[in-house]
């Protein structure tokens, strides 16, 4: 059961980076997921300097797989929902990146 | 009075099934009793190393339960600092000896993991990441595959320099009886291992493993006299931000560093006079990025020394690696590592290891990280 | 000052299916099936989404730039992430609009959308707001082997509602309503219900028909007054067919047929249809737009583009042309039916 209160803490942290812009530094491929990401595995994680100097990490979505070196690629931040909660949980949306 | 070390034992590291948790507790405890022929009621105290008992089995408050086992009434303390336990918990024995509160205390590691699917494992351990860490759906795997990735780059090196690692510490497992693997692996069978966390294949990450490790450690010259003991000469923690967003690089774990440095200082000896090591692989390049921090090679020349496999005990180097086969082959039960890693030490100072023994050795340093680097302890022991 | 459409934006996931991917899996001819529907492939989104990701893309877009204070945001879907809590408030706070603005949910099958969009602009020409934001998005789900397979798509479509700078102006619109169960889905069922046939001449045909043409009469309108018709698209034969019988030509309606590249988003279709017009018209041109739902109902409009249109238009099918092509179980990963 993930708490609806700390859902709601976390959204004013999730809206205050969407639509920010960054470069992506690292990233890697997980094809071992823990149980709540099975279902979108296998996913590409991004470790994001965003323009402001913060660093992010995110899943990267919706980029083509011919994509072999994601480094110093520019990214935008959007929402997705990532990790599969039980069905009468609070859906907890989060931040992802897609290419610019 | 610096404390000594007079006593070690460990379980088998694997798959046990018939073993729970505190199984191997009692087993370890009275296996280091009767090794140091030293009777449960000269124990001053007990610290307990442990990292996943409450997530995966819903079960805390350890010291009551080794009071319960053992009958006894002495003060036990559970200690966590994720794949840091057991040298955190060696650390604060050794303290609590320093501080007069007590002369002999005992200290056990240990870790229960195959009783529940890896997945879930995979979900504990993240535990030991932050929050934004864990909300992407990142693995421990994947946090030193992000960093493997800036490293090689950086230097230029491929995968095959992480190979090498774990090429050199099968060939170190393969002569140690209580190790989980005891088979010799290839650099191609590294690299063509399925990927766990792109570039990290399976066989660059270090097993999950079952077991326990325990280590007596005293002040009490009677002791010392009569085991023959080997001397703290230093233990120091340090940590760093818990996430790595934070840090400010990616190729380095500053807590390492920190603690070496600060570790070297108070035993008064120097890098050079170490000969022996074991150091934390939870990954091929943690050992990598272990032999930088720690200050053993300059950065960035980690990569080139390992594929020369410079530390392997066969081509009896200056500087030996993971003879109990570091964590990649000896196991990691996590509350056990930072343990073993000592008692591997004990072992070869005092001439105890058997096939792997190293010659001529007068000091070992034992290093043990928590996370992704958030904690790191180094210890340095002497004859 | 005259009510209008002032921003508008719109998300349509990358992937798509082929119809004869799916055809082939069920063993079925999938040249019967492309002409019979009038549907080639559709978009599908990703396991990481749902309508509200969805929202939250086509929104933002229309937001960028907005200074008007958003005073009432409405969301209009038939795949509503939560069956008892509001959609339109979790968007709000995501946009960060603030608090003091109407929020609610709306539901109508394909047209939920559309029936907020009345009540925003009556808000807005009433002075009781100076913006509203309305934002359709659906990620239809359908039954595998059913004939919505091939139809059942993702998307979503926001537009704001306002009087300062529109680039569409609303000269007017009409509701047709009726009790007509053409197409259903009953609470924990899964997937949707629907009559067959009975979908075509009573339902979609007779709705459109009625609020196209009461419309046009009380605007004083014919159809050829108009540079381009958009309907609702449950697939690409309907729409062509009811255009035809109220008088309107192919060349009107050429423009909006998005369906047989992006299969049916439901309360988003009709509105990506008007998306894809946008890119085309220049001022003073003129759009009848209607949208169906069943259950049923349709919400006619009347717009005229602006000057301000070509500033302010988004391009469309150059994103449209940016997909890639999944296959079957991977569709099926997508929907979360495995």
């Amino acid at each position: 059961m993930i708490s609806p209160v700390k859902v709601w803490r976390r959204q004013k942290t999730i809206r205050d980076l969407l639509g920010k812009e960054g470069v992506i530094i690292t990233w890697t491929k997980i094809f071992t997921p823990p149980p709540q990401f099975k279902h979108i595995a296998p996913y590409v994680i991004v470790y994001v300097k965003l323009e402001n100097g913060q660093n992010i990490c995110a899943q990267l979505v919706d980029c083509f797989d011919s994509i072999s070196t994601y480094e110093g690629k520019r990214v935008v931040v959007t929402l997705r929902k990532l990790r599969e909660s039980v069905s009468d949980d609070v859906i907890p949306y989060t931040i992802a990146c897609k290419l610019l | 009075m610096k404390s000594h070390i007079i006593g070690y034992h460990t379980t088998q590291f694997g798959e046990l099934w018939e073993k729970s948790l505190f199984d191997l507790v009692e087993e370890t405890i009275d296996g280091v009793l009767k090794n140091t022929h030293i009777e449960l009621g000269k124990i001053d105290a007990i610290f307990f190393g442990n990292m996943l008992g409450g997530i995966l089995e819903n079960n805390l408050h350890a010291g009551a339960k080794i009071a319960d086992i053992f009958n006894i009434s002495i003060p036990i303390f559970r200690v966590e600092g994720a794949c840091a336990s057991g040298g955190m918990a060696v650390h604060l024995a050794q303290e609590y000896i320093q501080s007069g509160k007590g002369k002999t205390v005992l200290v056990v590691g240990a870790e229960k993991m195959t009783d529940v699917q890896p997945e879930h494992i995979t979900q504990g351990l993240i535990s030991a990441a932050s929050g934004e860490e864990q909300e992407c759906g990142m693995t421990f795997p994947g946090l030193y595959a992000l960093m493997a990735r800036v490293y090689l780059k950086k230097y230029r090196y491929d995968k095959s320099n992480l190979a090498a690692i774990a090429v050199k510490n099968h060939a170190h497992g393969f002569l140690n009886p209580t190790a989980h693997f005891k088979r010799k692996v290839s650099i191609q069978q590294v690299l063509e291992s399925s990927t766990v966390a792109d570039p990290l294949g399976l066989l660059d990450c270090s097993p999950v493993s079952d077991g326990a490790a325990s280590l007596i450690v005293t002040s009490d010259p009677a002791f010392i006299k009569k085991r023959g003991g080997i001397t703290v000469l230093s233990s120091q923690v340090a940590t760093d931000s818990i996430s790595l967003l934070k840090r400010n690089s990616l190729t380095e774990l500053k807590a390492t560093q920190i603690a070496a440095n600060k570790a070297f200082s108070e035993s008064k000896i120097v890098r050079k006079n170490i000969s022996l090591a074991e150091v934390h692989d939870c990954f091929t390049i943690a050992e990598l990025f272990a032999m930088e921090d720690l200050g053993f090679w300059k950065k960035g020349e980690a990569g080139k020394r390992a594929i020369n496999f410079e530390t392997l005990r066969e081509n009896n180097g200056p500087l030996i690696i993971n003879t109990s086969g570091g964590l990649k082959a000896s196991g990691h039960p996590v509350g056990a590592t930072g343990i073993k890693q000592l008692g591997e030490l004990y072992l070869q100072l005092t001439g105890r290891a058997e096939k792997r023994q190293v010659k001529n050795i007068k000091y070992g340093l034992a290093h043990n990280v928590g996370g992704s680097g958030g904690t790191a302890v180094v210890t340095i022991l002497g004859v | 000052m005259k009510t209008g459409i002032i921003s508008y934006g719109y998300y349509v996931p990358q992937y798509r299916i082929r119809v004869a991917d799916i055809a082939s899996v069920w063993g079925k001819n999938t040249l019967e099936i492309e002409r019979g529907l009038g549907v080639k492939e559709k978009a599908v989104s990703t396991a990481a989404e749902d309508s509200l990701t969805m929202a939250y893309e086509s929104s933002s877009m229309a937001m960028k730039g907005q200074t008007q204070p958003i005073g009432a945001l409405f969301f209009g879907t038939e795949s509503p992430v939560y069956a008892v809590n509001p959609s339109s408030t979790i968007l709000g706070e995501l946009l960060d609009i603030g608090n003091n603005y109407l929020a609610y949910d709306t539901q109508f099958a394909c047209k939920a959308a559309t029936g907020a969009l009345i009540s925003a602009i009556a808000l807005v020409e009433s002075k009781q707001i100076k913006s509203g934001l309305v934002v359709a998005s659906d990620k239809a789900a359908s039954r595998p082997h059913d004939a919505l397979e091939y139809t059942a798509a993702s998307g979503s479509v926001s537009v704001i509602v306002g009087e300062k700078n529109p680039i569409l102006t609303i000269e007017g619109w009409e509701s047709f309503s009726s009790d007509t169960p053409d197409f259903w889905r009953r609470e924990g069922i899964k997937y949707p219900s629907h009559g067959g046939r009975f979908t075509g001449k009573p339902s979609y045909f007779k709705h459109i028909a009625g609020s196209v043409k009461t419309v046009l009469s009380k605007l004083r309108y014919k159809p050829t007054d108009f540079t381009y018709a958009v309907f609702h698209m449950p697939n690409g034969k309907f729409p062509v067919q009811v255009a035809a019988q109220l008088g309107f030509s192919t060349e009107q309606i050429k423009k909006s047929l998005v369906v047989s590249e992006l299969g049916n988003s439901y309360t988003a279709s009709a509105l990506m249809g008007l998306v894809a017009t946008l890119e085309y018209v220049k001022p003073g041109e003129k759009i009848l737009f209607a949208s169906y739902g069943s259950g049923a109902g349709s919400d006619a409009f009347v717009f005229t583009a602006t000057q301000l249109i070509e500033k302010k238009r988004l391009m469309f099918s150059k994103k449209m042309s940016e997909k890639k092509y999944i296959d079957y179980p991977t569709y099926l990963k997508c929907m979360r039916i495995i």
